[in-house]
């Protein structure tokens, strides 16, 4: 799923990004997982540019979108209440490698598990911390 | 019945947008002062909303994915947020309106004072929420919701003058206690009220929701094709009834207890407990809608698993934003702030933002990649969906100025 961008096709280039960038994710089980908040693009050394990964998770569209403190403030508290150790294991959390999406349709399929996703981390709290502790929350809603 | 039940969606959703807290007094309100010289704005409302709408449904049908999904992704993450901001606010507004007129309608039959039930209102919402079906939800609320046809059966039993009613419809003119800007101001209340967008919001989440397939496409149409004309009937006659009852007798509305006031003195007391239950069902119907369409917006904007058709746990930050704008709209309730004025200034509000909806629904109605070859809008579709975002665009920009004008419609 490497996207070549020289000059010549750059039309394409626009195109992939318009269908890649704020698509939603499914993991491989099929949950929503977050959306494309950023994309990873690579250049070779002959100049061309590669989209090389998926960038998804807290802070991520803050960044995006320019706004650096926001965006840090929002990864140093997704990094409090996952407490998550090292800057590296955070970044593989939040990078997908694009050879791991597949069909590029209204959403994206990725094969990993939400679990190993950063974008997961406040709903995993918020289960533990307060949908857990109401009765009914484990139930699907009466037929 | 299986028909009836089949076309729930479509009549909570429209419930929501014509005949809810505030839209059941601008409604008769409307009929007191202007007559009949405005029930032509909910008729270009109601094509308006059953175009956008079947798009809506007919997208979320072929590719499973509601309204706020492509906010973001057509807009951009920033207009998207704009959206985001202002379609949450605006909501909050209205679910605010609807818990305290819910609690005005039980208030009505019980004497408590509307405060006090108010917590207990917001508590039934989100037990509803947390815990019923989708099904079972849009059923119970939609189909009790049609207790308001009494209003309609009111009109007929008056026997009015029918030319007259249709006249007022079809040449309308600007009644001579009322000003342009008055007349303007009302008008885009009713088609604000009749395009809210969270009717959008809530109908194509309620298709993913309801698990629409391609084979469902039958059901969308029918939905939208009654649903939303049953709404848009029910606003009408709340209107007709208004000016037939209210107006000769010099009887202005500002509150929910008036509305009710034609029935009554027309039909008696067991049409005006059917009208009461209709109004409970509708007020309730819509604050289930915005406090459901709070977690929609959110959790798609972000890609957050959502929506009533998984366990709470399995999509915890959705149910936690829906608990947030509950209480939030319970503590600005408890405040006394009018419910009608607060709806009003919503759905005023809400006509500004709306072309940032509706413009999305349009672009992805016609990407093949989306609802595949053979299911995008067709060219009559696209030139009449065309013309009604330019009246939205228009309306978005008239609407503040004239607010400001008319200090509100006094």
């Amino acid at each position: 799923m490497n996207v070549p961008a020289t000059p010549a096709i750059a039309g394409r280039v626009l195109h992939a990004t318009l269908d890649l960038l704020d698509r939603q994710l499914r993991d491989r089980n099929g949950k929503l997982c977050g959306n494309v908040d950023d994309l990873e693009i690579t250049r070779d050394e002959s100049g061309q540019m590669f989209v090389t990964a998926i960038l998804c998770g807290p802070g991520i569209l803050a960044y995006r979108m320019g706004r650096r403190r926001l965006g840090r403030w929002l990864e140093e508290a997704n990094r409090r209440v996952h407490d998550t150790p090292s800057h590296h294991e955070r970044g593989e959390r939040t990078r997908i490698p694009i050879e791991l999406a597949g069909e590029i349709g209204p959403t994206i399929e990725v094969a990993v598990d939400v679990d190993d996703l950063a974008s997961h981390d406040m709903e995993r709290w918020t289960l533990q911390h307060i949908i857990g502790h109401i009765p009914g929350n484990s139930s699907r809603a009466h037929q | 019945m299986k028909k009836l039940l089949g076309v729930a969606l479509g009549v909570l959703s429209a419930i929501g947008g014509f005949v809810d807290m505030g839209d059941l007094v601008a409604n008769a309100e409307t009929g007191a002062r202007f007559n009949m010289n405005l029930a032509w704005v909910v008729l270009v409302g109601v094509i308006g909303i059953i175009v956008y709408a079947e798009m809506s449904g007919r997208v979320a049908a072929l590719c499973g994915r509601p309204v706020f999904d492509l906010v973001r992704e057509r807009l951009g993450p920033r207009f998207g947020m704009a959206n985001l901001l202002a379609s949450f606010f605006i909501n909050s507004l209205t679910l605010t309106a609807e818990i305290a007129g819910v609690a005005l309608s039980l208030s009505l039959v019980s004497s408590v004072n509307y405060l006090f039930l108010i917590p207990v209102v917001a508590f039934l919402v989100w037990l509803v929420c947390w815990r019923m079906s989708f099904v079972m939800m849009e059923r119970i609320f939609g189909l009790l919701g049609l207790c308001l046809l009494v209003f309609a059966v009111t009109v007929w039993k008056i026997g009015p003058d029918w030319n007259e009613l249709f006249s007022a419809t079809t040449h309308p003119h600007v009644p001579h206690s009322e000003t342009v800007f008055t007349y303007a101001y009302f008008g885009i209340a009713l088609f604000g009220a009749a395009m809210t967008p969270y009717e959008v919001f809530f109908f194509s989440s309620g298709a993913v929701e309801d698990g629409w397939t391609k084979k469902d496409l039958g059901e969308n149409k029918i939905n939208v094709l009654i649903g939303f004309p049953l709404g848009a009937l029910l606003s009408l006659a709340i209107m007709a009834c208004a000016h037939l009852v209210l107006a000769p007798r010099n009887i202005g509305v500002d509150q929910l207890s008036q509305v009710a006031l034609p029935v009554a003195s027309v039909m008696g007391r067991l049409a005006l407990a059917i009208a009461l239950i209709g109004i409970f069902a509708a007020t309730f119907g819509a604050a289930l809608e915005t406090s459901l369409s709070a977690g929609y917006v959110v959790a798609q904007y972000l890609g957050w698993p959502w929506g009533k058709h998984n366990a709470p746990r399995t999509a915890t930050r959705f149910h936690v934003v829906i608990a947030l704008a509950i209480v939030g709209a319970t503590l600005f309730g408890l405040t006394g702030v009018d419910p009608v004025k607060v709806t009003e200034y919503s759905i005023v509000l809400s006509a500004a933002a709306l072309p940032l909806t509706y413009f999305p629904i349009l672009v992805i109605a016609n990407d093949p990649r989306y609802v595949g070859p053979d299911h995008t809008n067709g060219r009559f579709l696209n030139a009449l969906a065309s013309v009604y975002l330019v009246i939205l665009v228009l309306v978005a920009i008239a609407t503040i100025p004239l607010m400001i004008i008319t200090k509100g419609g006094s």
